[in-house]
């Protein structure tokens, strides 16, 4: 065997293992909204000049939002300036929808108690210290306990009030109600001026305060690597009573360490997830001059900058469209895209078999070939980028079998004129290759570029579209570079064609073996003389 | 032998050149009647274009629009009652855009006259996300244009490029100017077979001038009548224009069929009617509009030198 054969068996192999593979792993295509049901929705920031990283950060925001939900295969892009949340089969929509599209907020929250990483089932006060403030805590618990031992229950609360009722103060009524209970507060009991349970980006959990301060007191923050202590972050505040005066106001609770932050740290607090809780070691900073410090890598440095600046300038987002997709017409819709394949893909081949005899045969082999690749790479899309096939995917693919078929025809159809103008048959197949490579290249090529143009400029279906036809494309290259020629050659040069041309939708005339000279009645440059 | 064996075995020497001298002008007519429609008659345009909410609820067969009008006693609401093809019925209601605050009262009032079991379909956008992605549209067409345009005219020739321009504008407005004149709704979808048409008009043109460029370099240092020229490389792609095209249409038909039989709808029937239609004109524009105009602007303007590139 050739090399050009060794190839094409190297192409039949890769995609039967591809599919083998894929059936054993048990991937399958991820299906979109419009073939499964569920809620789309494209949200665009409210307002003009955006940034790209305040963008990225509402849609890793909006992706933890959507993990925390807990449904299953979401997809989440950021394509140009909008976001693209698309839920699968959600089953409370609307609460869903709530959840997604509110605006991120930055909050500092006084720390009241660092559980460290734990069981949540068992909340241990002993545990150890958190791992990003860099300075070492105390138990964060024991405050709470020494006022329960001194069993004095008159701790001043905000009104300056007592609870003699009580042994406990109204906050720590709060800690045992909401931090205690060893739960998680889940997103939408995330009250800014409640106290509440969360989790830490370490993984450590931390039982918070009410919010002192939010992202809008920031006016920016940049990470950098200080004199001494490596990288750093530093935020800086607005001036003035909306600004610097608060954070003033929290940082002297803190540093005294009063009842309303025991632990002397502060939360930065972003959307229900604590970036940092760094401990405040003066009652007083000057706006610009403030340092977080703490072991962070670079990357730490950078991401707890990103939020801050996040915090500053929260995106808004505004739903420009909303999709609800009831499973039933998704599975109706798949059904007949899957039915109204397949009956295609049948007529096309009947029809390719009675005009081309055997060499319908290598077009078709060639499109099971890329039926098994496309369907390979779809799952595996689906499987690791989350990535579904949605109807104008399906739209794509379905017009791709008719541009597979067409690379075919246009080899076929050189041969053919190939053969009439009296060359043997095997030659044919060589040579009218050449000419028909570089017009099934050119024809891809622009097919590939309006793939390409389509998928990065445009939103949502209409990309869905373009790479799945792009991908299509590709393949179709593929197969037209390696397999259809070798495959082609190997049937004309096989008995039953030598014997009988026809089986390759030939003229019965066809030189097979042997070279008759004769005249073609269909040479290229014959002039007529009619005009 | 007969036409047909004759298609069959490439040995067909259809003269086009008559043909050709009534097809141009009667496509460059066809162009102008097509702007002229679509200028007239506005786009009926989806939601996804106009803004609103649109619901389309499942329900038993006694429902009638009267009810679900006096129902949501909504003025402004544009409701159709949609028999489908397995014989349930479906109502829907499009609401304009300034109404944005009640659409969630709506959905709740639709979903009592639910069939049990059914869940409601509602799409809510935007007033401006209709003119967004339009424009978003528009840019991806312009920079297609622009990036074809240089392609084919480097791996082609310039005037090549030209004429299959031409061509995709040809049937890309004629699509158009049918969707005015029917009514038929324009989605995303109806954008998506819009390009879809782009690509295989580009692909078939494409195939007849590299024909004619084969042709050409085989018959250079010979004096060669480029009209001629032209002509013989047509006959000898025109059964692969007529195969692809025919093995395109069977899939794209199969899904306006089964779409239509199986949902009596909308989703797969919005692609399926403008890929048709494109097809078709996608296979006539490079026979008879790409063809001749390249001859035509090969004869008002004579290549300074053959033009040899591949």
């Amino acid at each position: 065997m050739n090399s050009q054969g060794v190839r094409a068996l190297g192409l039949v192999i890769v995609s039967l293992a591809a599919f083998t593979a894929t059936l054993i792993s048990g991937n399958q295509p991820l299906l979109g909204l419009d073939l499964q049901g569920g809620v789309s929705v494209v949200y665009q920031p409210t307002g003009n000049d955006v940034s790209d990283e305040a963008l990225d950060e509402a849609t890793e925001i909006i992706r933890n939002r959507v993990d925390a939900l807990g449904v299953a295969e979401p997809e989440i892009s950021r394509q140009g300036q909008t976001i693209v949340v698309d839920l699968p089969g959600v089953e409370e929509q609307q609460r869903a929808l709530e959840l997604v599209g509110q605006t991120a907020e930055l909050r500092f929250r006084p720390v009241l108690i660092d559980f460290g990483l734990i069981d949540l089932s068992e909340p241990d006060a002993e545990t150890d210290t958190t791992s990003d403030s860099g300075t070492t805590t105390e138990d964060g618990l024991a405050p709470l306990r020494r006022d329960r031992q001194t069993d004095e229950g008159r701790e001043p609360d905000e009104d300056g009030s007592t609870t003699p009722a009580e042994t406990l103060s109204p906050l720590e009524v709060q800690i045992t109600e909401r931090c205690l209970t060893g739960e998680l507060t889940p997103p939408e009991e995330d009250i800014a001026d409640q106290v509440v349970l969360l989790p830490s980006e370490t993984g450590s959990v931390l039982c918070l305060g009410p919010t002192l301060l939010t992202g809008t007191a920031l006016e920016s923050a940049s990470a950098g690597l200080g004199s001494s202590q490596g990288w750093q972050v530093n935020p800086v505040f607005r001036e003035g009573p909306d600004g610097i005066d608060l954070f003033n106001q929290a940082a002297a609770i803190c540093n005294q360490a009063l009842e309303a932050c025991p632990t002397a740290r502060l939360a930065i607090v972003l959307d229900g997830l604590v970036q940092s809780a760094p401990t405040i070691n003066s009652s007083f900073f000057s706006r610009d001059r403030i340092e977080i410090t703490g072991n962070f890598t670079p990357e730490e440095a950078d991401d707890l900058a990103t939020a801050l600046r996040f915090g500053a300038l929260p995106v808004e987002l505004e739903a420009q469209q909303t999709r609800t997709i009831s499973a039933t017409i998704g599975t109706d819709v798949l059904r007949s895209g899957v039915i109204a394949g397949l009956i295609g893909l049948a007529l096309v081949a009947v029809y390719l078999l009675a005009y081309y005899r055997l060499a319908g045969l290598v077009a078709l082999v060639g499109l099971v070939i890329s039926a098994m690749l496309l369907w390979s790479i779809i799952s595996f899309l689906g499987a690791r980028l989350g990535l579904a096939l949605s109807l104008s995917g399906v739209v794509g693919l379905i017009v791709a079998i008719g541009v597979s078929a067409d690379s075919n025809i246009v080899y076929f159809e050189n041969v053919k004129d190939a053969v009439a103008s009296g060359k043997r048959v095997a030659t044919s197949v060589e040579r009218a290759y050449r000419n028909s490579i570089s017009t099934i290249i050119k024809a891809d090529v622009v097919s590939l570029i309006a793939a390409g143009l389509l998928y990065f400029l445009t939103v949502g279906a209409v990309k869905g579209f373009a790479l799945y036809l792009g991908i299509a494309t590709i393949l179709d290259l593929i197969i037209a570079m390696v397999f259809m020629r070798p495959m082609l050659l190997w049937l004309a040069e096989s008995q039953a064609v030598q014997h009988n041309p026809r089986l390759l939708g030939l003229p019965e005339g066809a030189v097979t073996t042997v070279t008759i000279k004769k005249l073609s009645a269909n040479a290229p440059t014959r002039k007529k003389a009619k005009r | 032998m007969s036409l047909a064996s004759d298609l069959y075995n490439s040995r067909s020497e259809i003269d086009f050149r008559p043909i050709w001298r009534r097809s141009l002008p009667l496509s460059f007519a066809l162009i102008v009647v097509g702007l002229a429609i679509i200028l007239v008659r506005p786009l009926n345009q989806s939601i996804e274009f106009e803004g609103g909410a649109l619901y389309s609820v499942p329900v038993e067969s006694s429902v009638t629009v009267g009810e679900v009008r006096d129902l949501l006693a909504i003025p402004e609401a544009r409701i159709q009652r949609i028999e489908n093809a397995d014989g349930t019925i479906d109502i829907r209601v499009q609401i304009p855009t300034e109404l944005a605050p009640i659409f969630d009262d709506v959905g709740t009032e639709l979903a009592t006259i639910a069939r049990t079991g059914e869940q409601i379909s509602r799409d809510t956008v935007g007033p401006t996300w209709g003119d967004q992605i339009t424009n978003a549209a528009i840019r991806a067409l312009v920079a297609f244009f622009v990036v074809v345009a240089i392609y084919l005219a480097v791996r082609l020739e310039p005037k090549m490029a030209l004429g299959a321009i031409v061509a995709v504008v040809h049937d890309l407005v004629i699509t158009v100017a049918i969707y005015a004149l029917f009514g038929f709704e324009v989605s995303p979808a109806t954008i998506i077979a819009l390009l879809t048409i782009l690509g295989y008009s580009l692909y078939d043109t494409v195939v007849v001038f590299d024909k004619v460029l084969e042709n050409g370099a085989e018959a250079s240092g010979k004096r060669t009548d480029y009209p001629e020229l032209v002509n013989h490389s047509m006959n000898q792609v025109l059964m692969r224009s007529v195969n692809t095209t025919i093995t395109t249409i069977l899939p794209v038909a199969s899904m306006l069929i089964i779409g239509a039989l199986v949902l009596g709808g909308d989703s797969l029937r919005g692609f399926a009617i403008a890929l048709i239609i494109g097809l078709f004109l996608g296979a006539y524009s490079s026979i008879f509009l790409a063809a001749p105009f390249l001859v035509s602007i090969k004869e008002r303007f004579p290549d300074a030198a053959p033009a040899e590139r591949s």
